[in-house]
């Protein structure tokens, strides 16, 4: 596998979009903590403590855990854009053939694609790691590794991103098309499907592909109140059904990569 | 030892076009292959099967009598229809892309380009490339690592004549070295000038197989049945006397003659068997004239080529 990624290290080391998008992403992880903190702190100053009393104190440990998860969780479209970008580009030049040709295996291929993604989610999840320590420091709470969870299930969700972007671009081949329907998929219709489902009586809709791994990282603002509002499928069911997607995602890509005509 | 060998590889696209039907040949070693055919007859299809980018619909292939596997493709040096690299690299990296997977190293990306020429240009994003730049990267990307078999797809295409006059050359010393070339093409100028074995392909179908000599000589004995149906056919013979005049009446007599023509200071006659040359001098000496010249017309494979295929272009 070392060799294979030393591969995919060549193709991308001097590739401005994945330079761009890579520093752009770890800044926006760091960034997007702090923000929020700031917005947070000033809206208490501003409420005299009011907004503080309602919401929680989600920058302080150990909620900050689930915070700073939630922030970059947002930022999702960077490593989604990452993976299409680079699939399509296979597709596009017919490198795709071209390394086959010279001498991968379709499956050498295909697999360390979905070693790229597993790699984007973990770097990205250090970033949030990163965050919620400079956040946790500025905050001047007491640190604790309760919590340290949310950090494996935003790690389990840009899996599932990257590697549900991997699996469409796959079909799609074409980096605008993949695009696009990545992006109207992930921001409205899955929510809109989800929103008509759980409308309708049992929260079924949860069970959804992206929106399974959304809803392990629950809204952290005044966490307990929003709890009783939204009826959230217990933790191990999310799970359950995350690993269920990304075993589907990871079957579908490599069997089409290894049957069909490149 | 055979270098690929295929059986009864058949190609159906979309459930309706058949690409390939029923191929099957073997490329010995040392040989240099020209898979020959009209546009679209599946040329490329066919060397897409054996380098594992299309999945054949039935039939099977085997390179050095093994079935195909990735290990064999590293050894390979394979040019197919289009150069295929990465537009925002420069040649230099984009042909180390190409070592690591083919597990060569680094040290052999200086002497391929210079072999084609690009040594000036190697730091060159691919995107700034001239279409002949591009194919001649392609072919510096097939030599790496010195593969002992060589498979190319139309390797002149986008060439200046001086490239394609390279090119032939290449290929030549190459197979002097005991190199195997498998090249498809259809430009039979090309074939002519480089190839010791050629399959021709129509429409999917294996028309002929055999070498070079095989397939001009009509003598040949291993050609296929449309070979040696071909063969049967038709030969040519020139003749020049002091008095042409006399001669083209002498010859209207000739057994089996189809056809005198004036061409030129010299007569073309068509024979329908297999005579040869020394039986025309012979019934020309014993009818008082003495040949000044006289010479059987050998078939280029541009006519062999036609008289297989046909002439009509394909719709």
């Amino acid at each position: 596998m070392l060799r294979l990624l030393h591969i995919e290290w060549l193709k991308i080391k001097n590739y401005n979009t994945f330079k761009v998008l890579a520093i752009l992403y770890f800044i926006s992880i760091l960034a997007i903590s702090y923000i929020g903190y700031r917005i947070n702190l000033s809206a208490n100053e501003a409420s005299n403590n009011m907004a503080g009393s309602l919401i929680g104190n989600p920058f302080s440990y150990p909620g900050i855990w689930n915070t700073s998860a939630f922030l970059a969780s947002f930022l999702f479209f960077i490593p989604g854009l990452f993976i299409i970008n680079l699939m399509s580009n296979e597709y596009n030049f017919k490198t795709h053939r071209q390394n086959v040709i010279d001498g991968l295996s379709r499956m050498e291929f295909i697999h360390v694609k979905v070693a790229l993604c597993f790699l984007t989610a973990f770097f990205a999840t250090i970033g949030v790691f990163l965050s919620t320590i400079i956040v946790g420091a500025l905050s001047k709470s007491s640190f604790t590794f309760t919590g340290i969870e949310y950090l494996l299930f935003f790690f389990i969700q840009t899996f599932s991103y990257t590697l549900f972007a991997l699996m469409l671009t796959m079909f799609i081949r074409r980096s605008g098309l993949a695009l696009g329907l990545y992006f109207l998929y992930a921001l409205i219709l899955e929510n809109l499907i989800v929103g008509a489902v759980n409308y309708k009586g049992a929260p079924i809709g949860h069970f959804f592909p992206l929106e399974s791994t959304d809803k392990l990282i629950p809204f952290p603002f005044a966490k307990d109140k929003v709890a009783l509002l939204l009826k959230v499928p217990p933790t191990y069911a999310l799970l359950i059904a995350s690993g269920i997607y990304l075993f589907i995602y990871y079957r579908v890509s490599t069997k089409r990569y290894s049957t069909v005509d490149l | 030892m055979s270098i690929l060998k295929v059986t009864g590889l058949t190609k159906v696209y979309g459930g309706a076009i058949k690409a390939l039907d029923n191929v099957s040949f073997e490329v010995p070693k040392g040989a240099v292959f020209g898979i020959l055919g009209p546009n679209g007859s599946g040329k490329t299809t066919l060397l897409g099967i054996v380098m594992d980018v299309l999945k054949a619909t039935e039939g099977s292939y085997a390179w050095f009598n093994e079935p195909g596997s990735a290990e064999q493709r590293r050894q390979i040096g394979t040019l197919l229809e289009t150069p295929n690299f990465y537009h925002y690299l420069s040649g230099e990296r984009n042909l180390k892309i190409t070592a690591a997977i083919k597990q060569k190293g680094d040290a052999d990306i200086d002497r391929v380009l210079d072999i084609v020429n690009l040594s000036a240009r190697r730091h060159s994003k691919f995107s700034t490339y001239s279409l002949g730049m591009k194919q001649r990267l392609a072919i510096a990307a097939a030599l790496l690592g010195d593969p002992s078999v060589l498979v190319f797809d139309e390797p002149t295409n986008g060439l200046d004549p001086a490239g394609i006059a390279e090119i032939r050359e290449l290929i030549k010393t190459l197979n002097k070295q005991g190199k195997t070339i498998i090249m498809a093409s259809h430009i039979l100028d090309e074939v002519e000038k480089v190839c010791t074995h050629v399959a021709i392909i129509q429409k999917g179908v294996l028309k002929t197989t055999g070498t070079v000599a095989q397939l001009m000589n009509h003598d040949g004995d291993n050609g296929t049945i449309q070979e040696q149906q071909q063969q049967a056919a038709t030969i040519t013979i020139e003749v020049a006397a002091e008095n042409l005049t006399q001669l083209a009446n002498i010859l209207q007599q000739y057994p089996n003659v189809i056809l005198v023509t004036e061409t030129d200071d010299r007569l073309s006659v068509e024979i329908a068997d297999n005579s040869g040359t020394a039986a025309l001098n012979k019934y020309c000496f014993d009818n008082g004239i003495t040949l000044s010249y006289l010479l059987q017309k050998k078939k280029t494979l541009e006519t062999r080529f036609l008289e297989i295929t046909g002439t009509k272009s394909e719709k």
